[in-house]
């Protein structure tokens, strides 16, 4: 079996072309919203940017990392599917692009953030199991079936997996601590079990790894043990930080008042559109959570809680 | 608990009175963080008793591994915050905070000891040497933390025997 990668080639096909081509592509486009929203005489904390110029930085530097040996193809597999998601998500790509799209842009970014179809979406009972089901079948259709074998005979199902891995840790690290509006963000509690259930599993992967001298042509027992211990440690790391995230969000909002409320799609007209409203602005990150999370919600013009049945028909009658 | 002692930053307006039971939770995640650091920190990487994987155990023991060394680093967070929460708002009980992490700390180490090192066989504290002294000390110590804890559950007597007499 390991004789199977022994001639494979260092890298999956065009997966560092992509990831290069995404990370500077998301690069460019953070950096001009940025210039706009400043040429506007608004103010975007410099903290988010950071967060955009390392997540990009950890995507690139995740697609040179070299798959042998084992170790190898761990520490990519953390930068990019788990670093660099959680970076990107702490910078706040979509509150960015409401604050500087021209008018017409923004209006369709708000019908979108608006739509029955994200609000279904986000609500806790289908997202938490959509986001743990993505994180936890994807790793283990990977590396405990014989897709990572294939993945590497095959470069274009490689690049197709992490492609696939990586817009999950994306969705996973957005869902828990992402920045951006949405019509539901779930609690501190929720959030904290999702993150309990997919780091767990991911401890159990990495055991199972080390355990049954898996994935299939890996490397010889000694590459398999190394890898998978990083991925045991280092996954535990990134998984705190998540939590760190998480609680400190938490905390910042016990200063203000006792619950986060449920819904926290901004007033767009407002939040994204008047320069009044600018000021809240000024201090760091903690504004793109909170502001976003604590602002009072104008509610779209037809009340989504009455969809159709109730009143009309009685009229009607 | 000591009133107004520490000048409150933040959250100083609100009601400066006791919240025991998310005092008791604060201390008990702090508690089970504690033990799965010691257990991480102390028994696999400096001293290199506990093995990674002995193989000795059904895989069914991996999901409460995972449980205790993913949890561990998550409730040790979640333990601090709450507790930075409770200083904030001025109320900390320490007596029940003392009380959770003996729970949570002795809770997890019997716990550890006898589910996940004898029932599971998930690994044992050493290799190659006579186990039961380890296997005792380790029970004991998480035992007498566990009865400690339930006794600082009891109200305080009016003297303010706060968070002190545990050792």
């Amino acid at each position: 079996m390991n004789h199977a990668l022994v001639g494979a080639p260092p890298t999956f096909g065009a997966l560092p072309v992509l990831a290069a081509v995404l990370a500077l592509g998301y690069l460019w486009a953070y950096l001009t919203a940025v210039r706009r929203v400043l040429r506007r005489g608004r103010r975007w904390p410099a903290l988010p940017v950071a967060c955009a110029l390392a997540g990009c930085a950890t995507l690139a530097a995740a697609a040179v990392v070299p798959p042998h040996p084992f170790v190898g193809h761990v520490a990519g597999h953390l930068l990019m599917t788990m670093l660099a998601p959680l970076l990107l998500a702490l910078s706040a790509s979509v509150l960015l692009a409401l604050r500087a799209a021209p008018p017409a842009p923004h209006r369709v970014l708000v019908a979108t953030l608006r739509s029955r179809m994200l609000r279904t979406l986000t609500r806790p009972a289908v997202m938490a199991p959509l986001v743990v089901t993505l994180q936890v079948g994807g790793l283990a259709v990977f590396y405990l079936t014989p897709l990572f074998g294939l993945a590497h005979e095959h470069p274009w199902l490689g690049t197709l997996v992490h492609l696939h891995m990586f817009l999950a840790g994306y969705l996973f690290s957005w869902y828990l601590v992402g920045r951006d509006p949405r019509p539901h963000r779930p609690s501190t509690g929720t959030a904290l079990g999702v993150l309990l259930v997919v780091a767990v599993a991911h401890d159990v992967l990495a055991k199972l790894l080390y355990s049954r001298q898996l994935p299939t042509g890996a490397g010889d027992p000694a590459q398999i043990e190394a890898g998978a211990q990083l991925l045991y440690y280092g996954g535990t790391a990134i998984e705190t930080v998540i939590a760190v995230v998480l609680m400190a969000d938490w905390y910042r909002r016990g200063a203000r008042g006792r619950r986060a409320p449920a819904q926290d799609l901004p007033d767009t007209t407002v939040v994204a559109r008047a320069g009044s409203r600018a000021a809240p602005d000024t201090s760091p990150a903690t504004t793109i959570s909170t502001s976003t999370a604590i602002r009072p919600l104008s509610r779209p013009k037809c009340s989504p809680r009455k969809p159709m049945s109730g009143g009309p028909t009685r009229n009607a009658r | 608990m000591p009133t107004d002692d520490t000048p409150g930053r933040g959250g100083a307006r609100d009601r400066p009175v006791g919240n025991p039971s998310r005092s008791l939770l604060s201390g008990a995640l702090f508690g089970i963080g504690v033990a799965a650091f010691l257990d991480e920190m102390v028994f696999h990487q400096l001293l290199r008793w506990h093995h990674f994987y002995d193989g000795a155990g059904p895989d069914v023991g991996l999901i409460s591994d995972g449980l205790f060394h993913a949890g561990g680093w998550i409730a040790t967070v979640v333990g601090l915050f709450l507790f930075a929460d409770l200083r904030r708002r001025r109320s900390t009980v320490p007596r029940r905070v003392w009380a959770g992490g003996l729970l949570g700390w002795g809770g997890f180490q019997v716990y550890d000891g006898l589910f996940q090192h004898k029932v599971l066989r998930l690994h044992q504290i050493r290799y190659d040497v006579a186990l039961w002294p380890y296997d005792l000390a380790w029970n004991v110590a998480g035992g007498l933390a566990v009865v400690v804890g339930v006794l600082l559950l009891r109200p305080a007597r009016p003297a303010g025997a706060g968070a002190r007499g545990t050792s």
